[in-house]
């Protein structure tokens, strides 16, 4: 049994629905996941010492026992992978946005870019977790990329569809910095990883806003959905392709 | 009996004028020609002082346009050193009226390009805007590439401005001979060292500047579908080094007359160029040069203060008080506008 753990804020929550929905089909056949949740900010309290990740705020502590089902704290040599569903995606184009643009960044400035994420206190609590247990796979997914419905999103998609332009040129560049970046900063046993490739839009910077109709609260009251003007949370149709995804990664 | 100056205003005397006022409130000092639209798309360039400019008409509700803004994710504390957030395009300070010519016909031209690139330890550099990679840029592609979407962005910004401000801040400058352009920083300062001997130096005459000028007028006017208004300023910065062979001092109060009056021309000649006295404010006698600080180059906050008091006296702010845009933290401030000359005090003796 492959013993799989997911960190994060209210993002978990199209984890924990797909992995609810999953159960008896045979595509978690193998694999014990575990959930452990709390809301937005809450989760940068979390620290790791002594082999446990954990918190010393009373609400997280609350929220982790009710998402996990009666554990306060991870104790991180219990799982085979540990997945950090908190913060930027590393693979979010949003901080090369400029405007309604990707302009022309340079390699030294995509670097100070990424390295803002990658100094980020996700990031570095997944690094930490990953410093402190060799025999555990720690992988950074960060929060899912935002609803390409997002008003801003749709703005910057707007200028794909100038042929004149050379915003294509500009974001493959962009990206080709990002992969040679995370395979850099991927190393041991800590890593970096895309969101699925199907839950992206056509030009592969946003969320099919599909994924993020229905999506439901992190909330022990069932089935209360965001609101529609929410195009930050993802659905449990997303959670299944995530989920679906990085078990792909660690088969 | 009267005379020619019996009925003049008090501004028109230098004793009701100035020495009997507040330099910190100089009556009439400042005479607009029109009134500046709330809707008008305002662009900034020229040398560093223009960049205190920038920022008080943005906080005052000026739509002060950024054609060329920083990536979401660079912190605020860092778009300087990378040319972002000083003017309306990452062109970084644009000194000469020459400048500032062939950078619009640049934007405006079909014809290929000189590439002016510089290179430093295997960094390399774009020498018409040293400034904006200080780390350089890791090849030529690259500086080809940014150059190209620098263009783009400006010629966008200059089809769009209602009024451009611009504030003229130096003579000197160094030509590359070969192509006849100028470059902001003499080569050797950031990088360029070894291309030295490609550039001369030159030292623009009243002729110069107003036909630079003029000619950046024409081309924008021939690509452009609007009217547009210009607001000319001269920087009260003295210079911070000169090559001219002559004292700095000379050098200095040749170089601010010389552009002082080619503003002082184009202003009188053509109505759609208003020019801004923030160089008298400053540099006025009256306030015994308290508006400078110790180095005596570097304008106070305070002289600022005073610039932009008499500027909205003019031209109100188009948002209240209460309204203005407050300071972002980390955001550049009054203290740390980005002068590149000052480099040169390194090379100072």
């Amino acid at each position: 049994m492959r013993r799989v753990c997911f960190i994060g804020n209210s993002h978990v929550g199209a984890i924990k629905k797909a992995a609810d929905d999953l159960k008896g089909n045979g595509i978690l056949d193998g694999v014990d996941v575990s959930i452990f949740g709390s809301h937005r900010g809450s989760t940068k309290t979390l620290k790791i010492s002594d082999g446990y990740l954990f918190s010393d705020d009373v609400f997280v502590q609350k929220n982790f026992h009710w998402t996990s089902g009666g554990s306060t704290k991870v104790k991180v040599s219990e799982y085979d992978d540990i997945f950090f569903v908190v913060g930027k995606s590393f693979f979010d184009i949003r901080p090369f946005k400029a405007g309604n643009d990707i302009p022309f960044i340079s390699n030294d400035l995509a670097m100070k870019i990424m390295n803002k994420n990658l100094n980020a206190w996700p990031m570095k609590l997944a690094e930490r977790t990953a410093r402190e247990s060799n025999n555990v796979q720690v992988t950074h997914v960060g929060a899912p990329i935002i609803s390409a419905e997002d008003p801003a999103s749709k703005l910057l998609l707007a200028r794909f569809n100038d042929p004149e332009s050379k915003i294509f040129s500009r974001t493959e560049y962009i990206r080709t910095l990002m992969e040679e970046k995370s395979a850099e900063v991927s190393e041991g046993n800590f890593r970096v990883i895309k969101p699925p490739t199907a839950a992206l839009e056509e030009h592969g910077l946003f969320t099919q806003h599909i994924f993020c109709q229905g999506s439901i609260r992190l909330t022990n009251k069932i089935d209360i959905l965001h609101p529609t003007d929410d195009y930050g949370h993802m659905n449990a149709d997303y959670g299944r392709l995530l989920l679906e995804h990085l078990l792909a990664q660690i088969a | 009996m009267t005379n020619f100056y019996s009925n003049l205003e008090k501004s028109a005397f230098w004793k009701s004028g100035l020495s009997d006022v507040s330099p910190l409130n100089v009556p009439d000092i400042y005479k607009k020609k029109w009134n500046i639209g709330g809707n008008w798309q305002i662009g900034t360039a020229g040398s560093c002082f223009a960049q205190h400019i920038a920022r008080h008409l943005t906080a005052n509700g000026y739509n002060v346009l950024d054609a060329e803004p920083a990536p979401i994710g660079l912190n605020l504390n860092e778009h300087q050193s990378y040319g972002y957030s000083l003017y309306s395009g990452r062109y970084g300070n644009i000194y000469t009226t020459r400048q500032f010519r062939q950078l619009v016909e640049e934007a405006f031209s079909d014809a290929p390009q000189d590439l002016m690139i510089w290179e430093k330890n295997g960094k390399f550099f774009d020498a018409l805007r040293p400034n904006i990679e200080p780390n350089g840029f890791a090849s030529q592609a690259e500086v080809i590439e940014a150059r190209a979407y620098h263009m783009e962005c400006l010629r966008e910004l200059f089809r769009k401005v209602d009024m451009f401000v611009f504030t003229l801040g130096l003579t000197e400058a160094w030509v590359h001979t070969a192509s006849g352009r100028v470059v902001p920083l003499a080569p050797g300062v950031v990088a360029g060292g070894e291309e030295a001997q490609d550039y001369s130096f030159i030292n623009f005459s009243y002729a110069d500047v107003v036909s630079d000028f003029r000619g950046a007028m024409t081309v924008l006017k021939e690509n452009r579908t609007k009217p547009i208004r210009y607001l000319l300023t001269v920087s009260p910065v003295p210079l911070t080094a000169t090559a001219s062979g002559n004292h700095v001092l000379t050098a200095s109060t040749y170089s601010k007359s010389v552009l002082r009056a080619a503003a002082g021309f184009l202003c009188e000649r053509y109505g759609n160029i208003d020019y801004f006295p923030s160089y008298e404010i400053i540099t006025n006698p009256a306030a015994r040069g308290t508006f400078f600080a110790s180095n005596l180059r570097s304008v106070m906050n305070e002289g600022v203060e005073v610039v932009m008091k008499t500027f909205f006296a003019a031209h109100p702010p188009k948002v209240t008080a209460a309204k203005a845009k407050p300071v972002i933290e980390g955001a550049p401030s009054d203290k740390d506008v980005q002068c590149d000359e000052q480099m040169l005090e390194a090379f100072g003796k």
